[in-house]
């Protein structure tokens, strides 16, 4: 019992702490989303902006930490509902603190260029990368394939805390190969947003961070999904699973927080009036699909192109798809 | 190593988007900062790194391919070419230029430019059409 809520307060742990560093998280220069002057982060606001944004936070963790503690471990929508209420509570946060800075925003340049003559950009090569998982998936299910008599016609999917096996499927195309095919499409997805963030965005020096950040996230996603089914066959603990979803977690915030705090050129300059609540962008003016976020390493959409409607569509459909897919 | 010319757009100007992109552009093309065989980006690239619509840097482009000054193929940048020297414009049009050319400087002056800031960028002018 112990176990299970520790286990279910562990996603809690891990948002929980990565929404703690949030204002550690922006690039120089930006502050809550805010372009301000290089100096404000060492003054009294930004250190009053910051104290209020922790203590908001960290009382909803409190509060998300005892729900995860009091839901059982099997009910999905329980164990994610002291997440989605702590990210919710850090949104309000974030968009109070964001108002706090408001009136400290540096003025923006007012112009912008392209260097003419600077040679056309190639894809880099972490975006060639990014085929390793759909490589991956193709050869455990070949090799699903050639083991097929040996697997068992009923095998475990999902484990108590324990270890003990407490969802189970059966020996058919979807139960064994299902998870490796929704693994796919998950990674089809961040494909596609790794793409448009270097096809459909603005040059920039933290281009190629956002596209190894997305390419590492399918990898670890594809080796989860390639446990499920390899289950049938060998006896793969299930802390091994645990420790392939968690431990890359730190080191993609430690790989962010290093990126963010190198020296790089000014952030991007797009209409201050077009980010609402300095999360999400919205300009009809401007052709690109995807901007730098203002807070952490990466892209958002720019909501107002179309094209980024088209890639929420497929975000939709993966989900949706999911229940279809898995065992 | 010389400086890599940049185009610059400022989208709180009065100007339309398309007139400073080619005017920009025919600035770096007269003052031989472009130069026959380079090729510039694509409109998609111009249009995103600007910020403006994909049909405002094609219409900047096609004036200059109109004026000669731009040799533009399907789905590739545009590619400065060797431009055959116009004919000498006649005495009309040259009274024209030095009508528009006072009133900006009257214009400037009455805007509080000082006037020897206005003399040293026509000399920077000149020294650009002397390359």
């Amino acid at each position: 019992m112990i176990m299970n809520s520790l286990l279910n307060c562990l996603p809690v742990c891990i948002v929980g702490s990565t929404l703690l560093l949030t204002p550690n998280l922006s690039r120089r220069g930006l502050f809550f989303g805010v372009p301000v002057s290089p100096d404000f982060a060492a003054s009294h606001n930004a250190h009053q902006t910051i104290g209020a944004f922790r203590r908001n936070v960290a009382v909803a963790f409190l509060i998300a930490l005892l729900i995860a503690w009091q839901v059982p471990v099997s009910s999905l929508l329980g164990g994610l509902i002291p997440v989605l209420l702590l990210m919710a509570a850090a949104g309000v946060s974030f968009y109070q603190a964001h108002r706090l800075v408001l009136p400290f925003r540096a003025p923006a340049p007012s112009d912008r260029s392209i260097d003419l003559l600077a040679a056309p950009g190639t894809a880099p090569r972490t975006l060639w990368l990014a085929a390793g998982p759909f490589l991956l998936l193709a050869c455990i299910a070949l090799f699903l394939h050639s083991h097929w008599s040996a697997i068992p016609d009923k095998f475990p999917v999902h484990f108590a805390a324990d270890g003990t096996p407490d969802g189970w499927s059966v020996k058919s195309i979807k139960g064994v190969y299902g998870p490796l095919l929704f693994a796919a499409e998950i990674c089809s997805f961040l494909v596609v947003c790794a793409c448009a963030s270097w096809f459909g965005a603005r040059r920039s020096t933290t281009r190629s961070g956002a596209i190894s950040i997305f390419v590492a996230v399918e990898y670890v996603l594809a080796i989860i999904f390639a446990l499920v089914p390899l289950q049938t066959l060998f006896a793969i603990p299930y802390w091994v699973t645990v420790v392939v979803a968690i431990a890359p977690a730190p080191l993609l915030i430690a790989y962010i927080i290093k990126k963010v705090s190198e020296p790089s050129g000014p952030p991007e300059q797009t209409p201050a009036e077009c980010w609402k609540g300095g999360m999400f962008y919205y300009n009809p003016a401007d052709p690109v699909v995807m901007v730098e976020k203002r807070t952490g390493l990466g892209y958002t959409l720019n909501f107002a192109n179309p094209w980024s409607w088209a890639l929420m569509l497929f975000l939709v459909l993966v989900v949706a798809t999911g229940p279809l897919a898995l065992p | 190593m010389p400086k890599s010319p940049q185009l610059r757009l400022d989208p709180n100007s009065p100007v339309p988007a398309v007139r400073q992109i080619a005017d920009n552009l025919r600035i770096l093309l007269v003052e031989g900062q472009l130069k026959a065989g380079d090729e510039l980006p694509s409109v998609r690239r111009v249009a995103m790194e600007l910020g403006v619509h994909f049909n405002t840097v094609a219409e900047a482009y096609r004036q200059l391919v109109a004026e000669g000054w731009l040799d533009q193929k399907h789905g590739r940048g545009a590619i400065v070419i060797d431009r055959a020297a116009p004919p000498e414009a006649e005495s009309g049009k040259f009274a024209e230029f030095r009508q528009r050319l006072r009133s900006l400087v009257a214009q400037m002056r009455s805007e509080g430019v000082p006037a020897d800031r206005i003399a040293n960028e026509l000399r920077e002018v000149i020294g650009g059409l002397a390359k």
